[in-house]
């Protein structure tokens, strides 16, 4: 699969010649591309060939493999994202960037699980997001390279349709395991809380995160029949007292902090699949930071570094990943 | 590996945890697990129907993948 970085220009002509792709890049870099069959996030983190890269002067290219027949672009935003499930079927992959902190970021984030034939068909994607430096003086945008329409508050899908002798197939690399400390849960759905069950007892949850000083660069773990779904923590809100995570807790749902370990790189290619049949990954901001990725390689996995990461739901502090296969 | 019909009390079972099964297929996974979420809030036979016939759904659209054979090996176990 084609799925590297490109320079300006040599990425124009390709889009100039019909090539299909999906992008991630600095918003000035994404403006100055022609009209074509493509959809782009903003972002200036990115897994590379050569190692862990911050750059505004490349683009993140996933080139559409020629067998794809048919492509559909789709604008969302918080009112109408909930039929994204639903809007397509037959056999093929809905691809998905969201601008972060937008409605339709917090929309999805909260509501996806109840969407309509949820994970009924593939649904794969990111959060798009800015430099850090950036945070509170830019936004996070998408951008429909078919028409040059950009937004920080809305959804861009493509459809993509696979022929009838391929299938795909949505995975997830998270090297979290849920630690063997205590169970949290929460009295509601969202991105913060005030309070907490503790192994069952109630607590003020910024209190209780101070005084057992947890580590906010270990997540929450929730274990969704097998699949490990991280919350990652944000930060304490003082003025609130409340606890605020990058992607929302739900009610109902048993959390345990991830064990911590001491080579994000070594731990992550021990988990990593072969890379020849994916066609797109992505993986969190909060594993490049905290595991400083800069200038490292992870194994042959290439793509953005992004604000989330969309495998059926949001995930956070995960690789999310797309493969496609031939079958019989 | 053929797929269980649709009135086959397996699917019903996986969602309500009288058959534990150790997925392969992440799409399963994640279907399950928000699904015994759902029907927590509101554990009606209708909901119950509603959702087994998504799963099998699930299933039935991705029969080609490796994962998904393998998974359904495990059904009979």
């Amino acid at each position: 699969m084609k799925s590297r970085m490109y320079k300006l220009d040599t990425l124009s002509d390709l889009i100039k010649k019909g090539k299909k792709f999906w992008l991630a890049a600095d918003e000035n870099l994404l403006k100055q591309l022609p009209k074509g069959e493509w959809i782009g996030g903003t972002i200036p983190y990115f897994m590379a060939d050569k190692g862990g890269v911050i750059t505004n002067n490349e683009i993140f290219a996933t080139e559409l493999p020629d067998y794809i027949s048919s492509t559909e672009i789709k604008i969302y935003d918080e009112t109408n994202l909930k039929n994204v499930y639903k809007d397509y079927s037959g056999n093929g992959i809905t691809f998905i960037i969201i601008p972060a902190m937008s409605k339709s970021h917090l929309s999805f984030a909260l509501n996806a699980p109840k969407y309509d034939n949820f994970a009924n068909r593939p649904l794969l994607g990111w959060i798009s997001g800015v430099h850090l430096n950036d945070l509170g003086k830019i936004s996070a945008k998408i951008i429909n390279g078919k028409n040059g329409e950009i937004s920080d508050q809305k959804a861009i899908v493509m459809n993509i349709t696979l022929p009838d002798n391929m299938i795909s197939e949505i995975g997830i690399i998270n090297i979290f395991e849920q630690g063997s400390g205590p169970c949290f849960e929460f009295f509601q759905d969202g991105f913060s809380s005030k309070k907490a069950l503790v192994d069952g007892k109630e607590v003020e949850f910024a209190k209780y995160v101070k005084e057992n000083k947890l580590d906010f660069k270990l997540p929450l773990v929730a274990d969704y029949n097998g699949a490990m779904i991280n919350i990652s923590f944000q930060n304490i809100d003082e003025k609130t007292n409340q606890v605020n995570f990058y992607a929302p807790v739900f009610r109902g749902v048993k959390y345990y902090q991830a064990k911590s370990f001491t080579n994000y790189v070594s731990e992550f290619l021990n988990k990593t699949p072969p890379a020849e049949n994916m066609l797109f990954s992505c993986n969190c901001i909060l594993n490049f930071l905290y595991s400083e990725l800069e200038g490292k390689t992870t194994g042959d996995i290439t793509g953005p570094i992004t604000f989330g990461e969309i495998a059926y739901q949001l995930l956070n502090q995960t690789l999310a990943y797309v493969n496609i296969y031939k079958h019989s | 590996m053929s797929l269980p019909e649709a009135t086959n009390l397996i699917w019903s079972d996986i969602l309500l945890e009288h058959k534990q099964i150790d997925f392969k297929f992440f799409a399963a996974k994640i279907f399950i697990g928000n699904a015994k979420l759902i029907y927590k809030d509101d554990p009606t036979p209708q909901n119950l129907q509603k959702l087994t016939k998504e799963l099998r759904e699930l299933f039935a659209k991705n029969l080609n993948l490796p994962t998904v054979q393998e998974d359904l090996k495990k059904f009979y176990k």
